[in-house]
């Protein structure tokens, strides 16, 4: 009788399983710049990457609320020396349902190096073998020592490379025709925790939940996610109080962000330690040749004014005080070094030993035209520059001519405007191409610094394996740099992101979940739908 | 000279047009100052990546040769590969310029039949308060440019009220139906989709009103002012001697020669429709040509720019053959004095 009983409890359970309602489908709907690009090696924007980390999965992942390095499609890996070998989880699988293997490594990194864009310079002339030893493990010799592959690999999505090459067209790379990429600019190839279910550069990319996700999506994740691109700042703002979008993108002014904030169901959250704004001083133009003269324009310059640009209300600035080139938590930074304020007494006193007189000096003072923040900082160092006596122009330059004017010493201005957020967890992508000697004359490389002993540091720092010898290598040249003033160090970047309390975000929200990457953030499958 | 021979001649002519304008914005386009293999390529490209790209998009020959080689390209319907999309210019402007399209042809029909009724009206009631009403509502429409309109509407009949949708052509519950004519509403009939088609014209109400509010209001006032003028000419005095109905007078002998101007201005119009249209389309997340427009422009994409500029110079002639041919229909002066040449 009592067997009878269960038999019938466990059908009736079973039963209200079964005719139980299906749980709503939760979708996620957000919004970035335009054009996303699908394809990985063409990554290079915020909304390229929130795509990739996404729909693909690299060997390993930047570290949550560390600067560590976390495995991904790798369980585990060694360095000796210049050969770095990986291990790959045994289950891990596309979106095709063909497996991961050693050879879908070395074709993503042969694919992303040959054809020269996106994070391609990350991989490009370092490798000097790529073999699959086994099917579940790939070794790489490198041509020389160079620590930061390891954190660069994390930049490195891995293509199904059997279903690129059943999809590629004729094209320039012999064997591998196009190499896929007219195929991979609309279509996914990846083992990551989302795949694409349609994908318009310009529009919309809609991305469905992989159920076969090798490390598991909860289920409180979304279902869906709706990425449009290009919506304009009125628009935005419109379908965010109307609940059309769940998360905006950094890119909206601060007023606006103040405003959506402070309604009923919307909030702030936030995400550093990515990058910070820098002023690049030429250090080949007089004055600002005089080391002295730097300095004194350093500590002249209103770092506070500056911040109150940024401040959203009494408890959210979108920006923090810097410490140096590193941001906070890089490698080699120093966590109790004193924040750049301003100091009249200091700055007369270094001026006061500046070859140069302040009032015989025009400064040229540029601003990138479509960032129009900038004519404001630009207006900021006008006004600091000027209780020293010195008279100066604030200069309007649309990006290509400021990249053109850049690349010769005595055409680039006397200050430069720069954000650089970090590609890489590694402190290497963000002051190497800043401050060696090898790329004076790029974007971020404007103070024609031009040093053999920071130089030596930057290469040592990338030779050394050790990362206790390193974070000592960084924080030497960190020191060296800020004794050497190229940079007025503006202020470190905190983006904002407007979200609806519809979804939490815990990269987002709390410092320990957090990734210290260019949209490491947005991955979908750690967001959790309400 | 035939009606046909006019249309040919206006077309030959409209062809050399279009061959000044790619000799034009080849050129400005290559002048715009910045190195746009660099900046396709990104700022952390090697110096030999961004050289090997100059030479794949002939950057390093003179103008004169990458001239040739563009028009080569474009009589074969390639305008090159877009730096800023990497996809082929040719593409991006097949999938986006018809959305651009139906949108400039709603606006165009808005014009149209709010415009003349609106002057119709005002002229045969002039100086009533029919004719004051109408004269606000003009002053209204070409008082703000389009796109502060846009944000206006989207704001009320949108945001507020919820009437209409913010942004997009499509809700996300709809799926377009199979492409035949590129024109989304076109397309859902003859899918027979009239659900999508509803959306369709749900999304494309207030964009296209936006778009068409200054023009409404210019063609009401053009409207209005002819026909004042034409209903104090002796020809109408004679119609009301023969005691023709107030509607036969005002349609068929007052509002015909007044249509004449006003058609010029609809064409001038079509084109202002054009420009006004990557405003209203940004404002209102329409996907059409606008976004990669002006991204080609920020972006130096040199093949973008030249495809886009070609593209829409070829437009705003194909309109204004279009009202040639519509003013030489309406007014038989210049139908007939063509026959007669």
């Amino acid at each position: 009788m009592r067997g009878l009983f269960h038999i019938t409890l466990a059908g009736l359970i079973a039963a209200g399983i079964a005719t139980a309602p299906a749980r709503a489908e939760t979708v996620l709907r957000t919004e970035e710049t335009a054009p996303g690009e699908l394809d990985p090696a063409r990554v290079s924007k915020y909304s390229d990457g929130m795509l990739a980390f996404n729909v693909y999965d690299a060997l390993v992942l930047p570290g949550a609320g560390t600067a560590q390095i976390e495995p991904l499609l790798a369980e585990s890996w060694t360095v000796e020396g210049q050969v770095y070998t990986f291990k790959l989880r045994p289950d891990a699988k596309f979106h095709s349902g063909n497996r991961v293997t050693a050879d879908d490594v070395i074709f993503s990194l042969n694919r992303m190096a040959t054809m020269g864009t996106g994070f391609s310079f990350l991989f490009r002339n370092r490798v000097e073998t790529a073999e699959a030893v086994d099917a579940r493990t790939v070794r790489f010799t490198l041509k020389s020592p160079f620590a930061p592959f390891l954190a660069n690999m994390a930049r490195l999505p891995i293509l199904d490379s059997k279903l690129v090459m059943a999809n590629k067209k004729d094209g320039q790379y012999g064997a591998f025709g196009d190499y896929g990429q007219e195929w991979l600019m609309a279509h996914d190839a990846g083992s990551g925790a989302y795949r694409i279910e349609s994908h318009n550069p310009q529009e919309l990319s809609v991305m469905v939940k992989n159920k076969d996700y090798v490390l598991g999506v909860p289920d409180a994740a979304p279902d869906v996610v709706r990425l449009r691109y290009g919506l304009d700042a009125a628009t935005i703002r419109a379908m965010i109080s109307r609940g059309e979008l769940d998360i905006a993108s950094q890119w909206m002014a601060p007023e606006v962000k103040r405003a959506l904030s402070s309604q009923p169901g919307m909030r702030l959250v936030n995400e550093y330690g990515l990058g910070q704004f820098y002023i690049q001083m030429n250090t080949k133009k007089a004055p600002l040749d005089d080391v002295h003269c730097r300095r004194a324009l350093a500590y002249a310059f209103d770092y506070n004014a500056a911040l109150s640009l940024l401040t959203i209300n009494k408890t959210t600035v979108a920006g923090k005080p810097s410490r140096g080139p590193l941001p906070d938590g890089a490698m080699g930074a120093d966590p109790n070094a004193p924040v750049f304020a301003q100091d009249m007494d200091k700055a007369r006193a270094e001026q006061a030993q500046c070859k140069y007189k302040a009032a015989d000096s025009k400064l040229e003072i540029s601003w990138i035209a479509v960032v129009a923040i900038e004519e404001r900082f630009g207006l900021i160092m006008q006004q600091s520059f000027a209780a020293l006596g010195y008279p100066s122009d604030v200069v309007r330059l649309p990006y290509p001519l400021y990249t053109d004017r850049a690349s010769k010493a005595e055409t680039t201005p006397h200050f430069s405007q720069i954000y650089v957020n970090s590609i890489t967890p590694d402190p290497d992508a963000v002051i190497y191409n800043m401050y060696h000697s090898q790329v004076a004359g790029t974007w971020q490389a404007t103070s024609w610094l031009l040093n053999p002993e920071v130089d030596a540091l930057l290469d040592k720092g990338r030779n050394t394996v050790d990362p206790a010898a390193r974070a000592t290598i960084y924080n030497d040249v960190r020191q060296k740099i800020i004794d050497l003033q190229p940079t007025i160090y503006g202020f470190q970047n905190v983006a904002l992101f407007v979200a609806r309390d519809t979804v939490d975000i815990p990269a987002l929200q709390d410092p320990a979940k957090m990734r210290h990457v260019n949209a490491a953030n947005f991955m979908f499958r750690q967001m959790l739908m309400k | 000279m035939s009606v046909w021979r006019f249309l040919a001649r206006r077309l030959v002519a409209s062809l050399f047009v279009l061959a000044g304008v790619s000799v034009l914005i080849f050129c400005l386009a290559r002048v715009i100052p910045g190195d746009p293999a660099r900046i396709a390529l990104g700022p952390n490209a090697e110096r030999e990546q961004v050289e090997a790209m100059r030479h794949e998009l002939w950057l390093d020959r003179p103008l004169a040769e990458q001239y040739v080689r563009f028009v080569g390209g474009a009589l074969r319907g390639d305008l090159g590969i877009s730096l800023y999309n990497h996809r082929p210019v040719m593409e991006t402007i097949r999938r986006t310029l018809p959305v651009t399209v139906e949108l400039i042809l709603a606006a165009a029909v808005l014009t149209a039949l709010i415009g003349v009724p609106m002057g119709i009206v005002a002229a045969r009631w002039r100086d009533g308060a029919i004719d004051n009403i109408t004269r606000l509502i003009s002053l209204l429409g070409a008082a703000a440019p389009s796109f502060v309109w846009a944000i206006l509407l989207m704001l009320g009949f949108a945001y507020t009220l919820q009437i209409f949708p913010i942004a997009g052509r499509l809700s996300e519950a709809m799926h377009a139906p199979p492409s035949v004519t590129g024109l989304l509403l076109v397309d859902c009939v003859i899918a027979g989709q009239w659900a999508v088609l509803g959306d369709g014209l749900r999304h494309i109400c207030l964009p296209a009103l936006a778009l068409s509010l200054s023009g409404i209001a210019q063609i009401a006032r053009m409207t209005r002012a002819n026909m004042v003028e034409v209903y104090d000419s002796a020809h109408i005095e004679l119609a009301r001697a023969f005691a023709f109905s107030e509607a036969s007078m005002a349609l068929k002998y007052a509002l015909r020669p007044a249509l004449i101007p006003t058609l010029t201005l609809f064409g001038l119009q079509i084109a202002a429709l054009l420009g006004n249209a990557f405003l209203v389309e940004a404002v209102f997340g329409y996907p059409g040509i606008a976004q990669f427009g002006v991204q080609a422009i920020l972006q130096k994409d040199l093949n973008g720019i030249v495809g886009c500029v070609l593209v829409i110079a070829a437009a705003f002639l194909a309109a204004n053959v279009a009202v040639d041919l519509a003013v030489a229909f309406v007014d038989p002066r210049i139908r007939l004095g063509a026959r007669r040449g």
